[in-house]
């Protein structure tokens, strides 16, 4: 047995901890959120999950969970990568980066039937965040051990799924809650045509010029002959369209659960979410002053503990304290991290 | 100590049905507490709590038993992360292709349901105390349950009058996928093709069997 398969061995033998982690998060909407489900004609619609609420369902206002878990995700692996020195000089494969933002694929390639377990560990030893995350790398699937919720808009429909201390920090910030359509607001952007504008067309080329004159003076006589074939044809590519977004201000509910069953376990978690919750964006529109979550409050809950009790977390501490086991552990590994993201099938 | 039980998921929001059987979720729960590597589960039997039929072939315990109050639909997506590969992709990722190969885009449907009074229930023959201890570990049902989806808010487990038949059996009809030399299964129940006993997603293992007739 090689020597890093037997530290590998000595280290299953030593007891192992089982620690149930949960957090607890509320958050507010420190810019309008547009994340949205569909479109319909040209209106976007924000996303909604049905809630059981008295008298019935109600479509309630969500960030998808699969949204918080891939930022929590990308968070990681951007840790991951900075703490083995490889984001200053990246030379990822297609496969690493799949496998690392995207939780890899089942390629077909290789042997699925056959497990190398040994393999499996040092994956796990080499990328923490893939032993909570789970995923799939050399053609195999590989379960995780985190829970992340939908991040669900605070509003009386939702009450009912609410954990109360987040009812109670709304009730002292802003009042008693609102129905969740008093949250959201519609709103509509034009996409400029920039042959309009006249500085802009003084740039074109002078036959440019004259086409789009042209194209002008067909438009309008479309218009006025009811020529409505003439005036499709004649269009501009000024685009209206409509949005529904969250308002400003708004708190969302949020949990994130673990099973960890080490220290470095813990550390992967605390990073993967404080790196998150630093510059927590989601939806659309990010570059147009949209999504922007900021953590307000937090309960850190160790479950299957006998007190069972919750303390407050403090969020604006938790970034520069966690890591800093996951930080020595990659940096340790980083050559061998490297070697193992340039061969990874996924 | 064995007994006939009713288990209980009382489940808040959608989950993707259908609901796993009882035993699956044990083993996975058995198989989360003892950290065991993947290619462990299936390879060899768990000890769950819930006894095995005397002919070892399926544990004794019943098919979820739901109906749906609420279908609802939402979508899977997956597209490759194009941002990254243009940070950080070396000289040999050169091209990304969203429409065919590794690298293509989807948008999946997906149905999703919500429970009648959102409880799932499970008839078995098990222990009580260490069922409930290994279910407590079970927070969510179903697929999709890394995103939330399918939340438990809490397990209850009942001692109940058994029947004849019980779990498997209900006025001859079976509650579970049974082997077709199983005992006083009524003529017109309907066969189909199943695993018989965990891990359900082995598929080689399929073998015909009597059948749920919704099933």
């Amino acid at each position: 047995m090689s020597e890093t398969a037997e530290a590998r061995t000595e280290e299953r033998e030593q007891p192992r901890m089982f620690d149930i982690r949960r957090y607890e998060f509320v958050m507010r909407a420190a810019q309008p959120i547009a994340h949205h489900a569909e479109s319909i004609g040209n209106e976007a619609i924000v996303m909604r999950k049905k809630v059981r609420c008295k008298g019935g369902f109600a479509l309630v206002p969500i960030i998808s969970g699969d949204t918080m878990r891939h930022g929590m995700r990308e968070a990681a692996a951007y840790a991951l990568l900075d703490a083995a020195g490889l984001l200053n000089d990246p030379q990822l494969t297609e496969a690493a980066i799949r496998l690392l933002f995207a939780g890899g694929m089942v390629t077909g390639k290789g042997e699925a039937a056959v497990v190398k377990l040994d393999q499996y560990r040092e994956m796990c030893e080499l990328v923490p965040s893939m032993a909570l995350f789970g995923g799939c790398a050399n053609n195999r699937i590989l379960p995780g051990r985190l829970t992340v919720e939908e991040a669900t808009l605070i509003c009386e429909e939702a009450a009912a799924d609410m954990p109360p201390w987040a009812l109670d920090l709304h009730r002292k910030e802003y009042g008693d809650l609102d129905g969740c359509r008093a949250y959201v607001e519609e709103v509509q952007r034009v996409r400029m045509d920039p042959s309009l504008t006249p500085h802009v067309k003084a740039l074109m080329a002078p036959s440019e010029q004259v086409e789009v004159n042209a194209r002008l003076a067909a438009s309008e006589q479309a218009h006025d002959e009811l020529d409505h074939v003439g005036a499709d044809k004649a269009k501009s590519t000024m685009m209206p369209r409509r949005f529904e977004r969250v308002c400003q201000g708004a708190l969302f509910s949020w949990g994130t659960q673990a099973i960890c069953q080490s220290d470095l376990d813990v550390d992967t978690l605390n990073v993967a979410a404080a790196a998150f919750l630093a510059r927590a964006r989601v939806g659309g529109k990010r570059g147009t002053g949209h999504g922007l979550l900021v953590p307000i409050a937090a309960r850190h809950i160790e479950l299957l503990r006998p007190s069972d009790t919750s303390r407050p977390l403090d969020t604006k501490a938790l970034a520069p304290k966690v890591g800093q086991l996951f930080r020595a552990h990659v940096a340790e590994r980083s050559e061998r991290i490297k070697s193992f993201l340039g061969t990874v099938n996924a | 100590m064995m007994g006939p039980l009713l288990v209980t998921a009382h489940v808040r929001g959608a989950f993707v049905p259908p609901p796993p059987m009882l035993d699956a979720l044990l083993g996975w729960a058995v198989a989360t507490r003892d950290d065991l590597p993947p290619a462990f589960i299936g390879v060899r039997d768990l000890d769950i709590p819930v006894r095995l039929s005397d002919c070892g072939r399926v544990y004794l315990c019943s098919a979820p038993q739901w109906s749906a109050e609420w279908h609802d639909k939402r979508h899977i997506n997956r597209r490759f992360p194009v941002h990254e590969a243009m940070l950080l992709g070396g000289p040999k990722l050169r091209r990304v292709d969203e429409r065919a190969g590794p690298q293509k885009a989807y948008h999946l449907p997906q149905e999703t349901a919500h429970a009648v009074n959102d409880v799932v229930r499970w008839w078995c023959v098990g222990d009580r105390g260490a069922l409930l201890e290994l279910l407590q570990l079970v927070w969510h049902l179903g697929k999709r349950r890394a995103v939330g989806l399918g939340k438990v808010v809490r397990w209850t487990a009942e001692p109940c009058e058994p029947w004849d038949g019980f779990p498997v059996l209900r006025d001859g009809y079976p509650l579970r996928p049974l082997p077709l030399d199983w005992p006083e299964v009524a003529e017109d129940s309907d066969v189909g093709v199943h695993v018989l006993r965990p891990p359900y997603w082995r598929h080689h293992k399929e073998e015909p069997c009597w059948t749920m007739t919704e099933w």
